[in-house]
């Protein structure tokens, strides 16, 4: 690979890392808000504290890839991926627009994401 | 096998049981979750729960395994989130009234904790010096962790304000925002010098050179707000006219002078974290300015303008800790 593509490569990376850890950030903002500001039920107030957790969890690991590169950060981000497509699914399923459209998009952004970091 | 052999067996045999319960506690979580998903859950709402609870666990899963493999330290500080949620979880069902619920997280909690101590025995070390040894160094080092530290207590007194004012059982902030408002007046200043440090470090070019003396101003403008609103001199909306293009700097001469520093891949890690902070913040102003083109106070704004605020003020209470990374990348450095 000439010093070039190196470079491409390596800038490649760091935007998918960057958009990934912009995911967690995100998602850990969405369930903090959930919790404080928005839930009305206990239910919700459980959703927005396991919402902003497995932010916090898609942070950390989108960060370790970001600063470092590793191999394994990329295969767990595959399970962010995963979890933020099913729960799309689930709301396109459950006829629930406004959820869908949000997951959906993240679903999207995190899989354009995982594909921009893959390891040269 | 020689007894340092034999140590290093047995402290590698004992992370090894720490990453084990790991393993088992993302397992669980999983199962948990896919079991409420698949067999218990009766509503939309209870099923997203399943979901996101089989998603937590997915992933400790994964950093767990990693562990578990080669002791990454950053899988390590990724199950710390996994206690912190179990933790927070465990708490909020208990306090609830849902004992059993509670009382099962605050288990796995105990249990992750304990994998987390024991897994603690073989992690990989933390690349540069201990913290302890570089606060010996004189200036800028000092100045740079001075204005880190205090300006992390003001960001918690920051936080405790607005939690008390605006949580779920809102009163008067009381004293905190006072208080952070006379801590912001020490933490200010000593950024000043930092500036000036740093400043002379990167190129010298013309915008360079501009940006740190507007920074310079900007951060002795806004030096005696705090106290001057404390004691009524000022109105809060005086203090808001020079703290809101005051902050907008500091951030705009982080990233700058990080994309500057960042020339020398020594500075990479330093470089890299003003870039999301940069980053963050551009972000927060997006989302914000988005907002405002929903219904007002509609729910979707209350939620975008939110996330917006909430992005906005993780980059500003992280701003300290980049102070922190430069005096520790200095003190590395001699």
């Amino acid at each position: 690979m000439t010093e070039t593509e190196t470079r491409t490569a390596s800038r490649r990376e760091t935007w998918g890392w960057g958009i990934l850890v912009a995911i967690g950030v995100l998602l850990t903002a969405n369930g903090a808000i959930l919790y404080l500001f928005v839930a009305d039920t206990e239910l919700f107030r459980t959703m927005g504290l396991l919402h902003a957790g497995f932010g916090i969890l898609a942070t950390v690991i989108a960060l370790d890839g970001y600063l470092h590169r590793t191999r394994w950060a990329w295969n767990a981000s595959w399970a962010i991926v995963a979890v933020l497509a099913v729960i799309a699914v689930h709301a396109v399923v459950g006829s629930e627009p406004d959820v869908a459209i949000t997951y959906v998009i993240y679903a999207v952004a995190a899989l354009a994401a995982q594909l921009l970091t893959r390891p040269t | 096998m020689t007894t340092a052999a034999a140590t290093s067996t047995s402290t590698r045999t004992v992370a090894r049981i720490g990453w084990a319960l790991l393993v088992a506690v993302g397992f669980a979580l999983t199962v948990h979750g896919v079991g409420t998903y698949v067999l218990v859950a009766l509503t939309p709402g209870e099923r997203s729960t399943g979901l996101l609870l089989a998603g937590v666990g997915l992933l400790t899963l994964t950093a767990a395994v990693e562990g578990y493999r080669r002791g990454s330290r950053w899988a390590w500080n990724a199950t710390w989130a996994t206690v912190a949620v179990l933790v927070a979880l465990g708490a909020h069902v208990l306090l609830g009234g849902m004992r059993n619920i509670g009382g099962w997280h605050l288990l796995i909690a105990v249990v992750a904790l304990a994998g987390q101590i024991l897994a603690a025995a073989d992690v990989a070390p933390r690349p540069g010096p201990r913290i302890a040894d570089q606060l010996r160094a004189a200036y800028p080092i000092g100045f740079a962790y001075a204005a880190g530290i205090i300006g992390i207590v003001g960001g918690v007194q920051l936080l405790g304000f607005y939690i008390v004012e605006f949580g779920p059982l809102p009163q008067s902030g009381g004293p905190l925002g006072s208080a952070n408002d006379l801590t912001g007046a020490l933490s200010v200043p000593l950024m000043i010098p930092v500036v000036i440090f740093l400043g002379n470090r990167v190129r010298r070019s013309r915008a360079a050179r501009a940006l740190q003396l507007i920074t310079i101003a900007g951060l002795v403008a806004l030096t005696p707000m705090g106290p001057m609103l404390v004691y009524d001199v000022i109105g809060f909306d005086i203090q808001l006219v020079v703290a809101v293009p005051v902050v907008a700097l500091i951030f705009a001469w982080i990233f700058f002078t990080s994309r500057w520093l960042g020339r020398s891949p020594s500075w990479s890690g330093v470089a890299r974290f003003g870039g999301i902070l940069g980053l963050l913040y551009v972000t927060a102003v997006a989302v914000i300015a988005l907002s405002f083109l929903l219904s007002w106070m509609s729910l979707p704004q209350r939620i975008v303008m939110g996330t917006g605020f909430v992005i906005g003020g993780i980059a500003f209470l992280a701003v300290p800790f980049w102070f922190l990374q430069v005096g520790k990348h200095l003190a590395a450095d001699g």
